[in-house]
């Protein structure tokens, strides 16, 4: 499968393009296509902070908006493998089904449809329709989301609703374990000496 | 062939918005370009004056160069019918002052209307400035005023006597290291300095009376013109300044100057390039001020 099958497939035929992504692993190709994203996104971004503020030249000092765009793209790499590492240890634990690198692969390429939202939003500013943008930017979002469940399902081969699920783990353990830092404290403040 | 035609016309859609995107970003004057016809200008001046860009430590400078860029492009393009002057400077170097309101006087010959917004601060060389315009609107909390000049510079003699360092001076003329740093200041020195530096206020008083004709009487205005600040509410009082108001109603305030009826755009005229910000690498090789120990300033 060549490069424009797989972002084709992406769009119109996800479910067999994740599948022979999570069997093949193309590597340098997804962190490729990741970091393209990233770095398109990065740009229309600018360009809509610029287009929607009514006083362009209010925004922030740009002087150090490369450094931290920089530092975005090593911490969003580290984040998606993390994230692939994490998800695939806690299905292995769950499920008993692990495949980080296909994983990691399949994530990579999920966020395709995410490089059409700023433009989209981009468009619709540039024609006065920008509530139609952030509408389209938003679909593109959800869409996002629901191929990154799907590389989930695929990758780690695992029923849907298992999927789901897995996908929302790592927040309801942030969830849980803020809740039990606040009981914890709500125990612990009678104590303090009045 | 369909798959390559789909994510061919993807690619173009997306390439086509990225270029968008960087042209925006480079030249903010063409970002709103879907929406009326005349344009205000906004030149920003943020920032200690100073002939240099910002440095990776001095990134509020406001440098006199492309802000007099700004003001030559707003004199220059005919769909610019007025221009607001948004100060936020507590003032700078003499000459940048000078030279900004010198392009500032060209640009109102153009009949352009110049309406100076004044931010936090508009004291001293941005004071100057704002005189440069046709009517300068501020808020009640402003600071301004600080008319005036000053030049500054440290004896560390007695620093380079304990650190046994002795600076040999070889020179032209008795005065050409006036200033040093490396010694006490003769009073023939301190009466040269003096003299330029008086000089330069009564350049300054100059500009304030020049700028403020029929608005504050000149011998009141030599009463206050020591160095003091006021709130702009104070300063709209003794005619420092023409009325109160926030950016938007000195927007306003142009827009009628101008005569504009029809829907107009503002346009920032010296907003950052995407490419300004990725020259920091440059930028960084001035980790040390490059100006002289001492320096006019208003």
């Amino acid at each position: 499968m060549s490069l424009i099958d797989t972002i084709y497939g992406i769009f119109f035929d996800p479910v067999p393009t994740l599948q022979y992504l999570a069997r093949e692993k193309p590597l340098l190709p997804g962190l490729l296509v990741y970091l393209v994203v990233f770095v398109f996104n990065l740009i229309i971004n600018r360009g809509l902070t610029t287009l929607d503020s009514e006083i362009a030249g209010f925004i922030p000092d740009g002087n150090f908006i490369w450094v931290f765009a920089g530092l975005g793209v090593i911490l969003s790499f580290f984040i998606l493998a993390l994230t692939a590492g994490l998800l695939s240890l806690l299905s292995e634990i769950f499920y008993q089904r692990g495949n980080a690198s296909g994983l990691l692969v399949c994530l990579s390429f999920a966020v395709i449809p995410g490089a059409l939202g700023p433009p989209l939003q981009y468009g619709a500013t540039l024609l006065g329709v920008s509530w139609l943008g952030v509408i389209l930017s938003l679909l593109a979002v959800i869409w996002v989301l629901v191929l990154q469940v799907l590389s989930l399902r695929e990758a780690l081969e695992l029923q849907t609703g298992q999927a789901v699920l897995l996908f929302i783990l790592p927040g309801l353990l942030v969830v849980f374990l803020l809740l039990g830092l606040i009981f914890i404290i709500a125990q612990t403040m009678p104590s303090f000496p009045g | 062939m369909r798959k390559g035609l789909v994510v061919g016309l993807m690619l173009v859609f997306l390439v086509l918005m990225g270029v968008l995107s960087i042209r925006v970003v480079n030249k903010p004057d063409n970002a709103t370009s879907l929406r009326g016809s005349a344009v205000v200008g906004v030149i920003e001046i943020n920032g200690v004056l100073g002939g240099e860009a910002a440095s990776l430590l001095t990134t509020s400078a406001a440098d006199s160069n492309r802000i007099m860029k700004a003001i030559r492009t707003a004199a220059k393009r005919p769909d610019v019918k007025a221009v607001v002057i948004r100060i936020n400077s507590p003032g700078g170097t003499a000459v940048a002052a000078q030279e900004i309101g010198i392009e500032l006087e060209k640009l109102r010959k153009t009949g352009k209307p110049v309406v100076t917004s004044m931010g936090d601060i508009c004291a001293s060389g941005g004071y100057w400035i704002a005189c440069s315009s046709d009517y300068i609107m501020a808020n009640g909390t402003t600071l301004t005023g600080s008319i005036g000049a000053i030049m500054e510079t440290t004896n560390l003699q007695g620093l380079y006597d304990k650190l046994g360092i002795r600076q040999e001076v070889f020179k032209s003329g008795e005065h050409k290291d006036i200033g040093s740093s490396s010694r006490e200041i003769t009073p023939q020195e301190r009466e040269i300095l003096q003299a330029v530096v008086s000089d330069s206020y009564t350049q300054f008083l100059k500009q304030v009376k020049q700028g403020r004709k029929g608005k504050i009487d000149p011998r009141e205005l030599e009463d206050i013109a020591d160095g003091r600040v006021f709130t702009g509410e104070t300063a709209a009082q003794m005619g420092l300044v023409d009325s109160l108001g926030n950016y938007y109603d000195a927007i306003k305030q142009a827009q009628e100057m101008a005569g504009i009826t029809e829907e107009s755009r503002i346009e920032v005229l010296n907003a950052e390039k995407l490419w300004d910000s990725l020259i920091l690498g440059t930028r960084a090789s001035r980790l040390l001020p490059t100006q002289n120990l001492w320096q006019l300033k208003y």
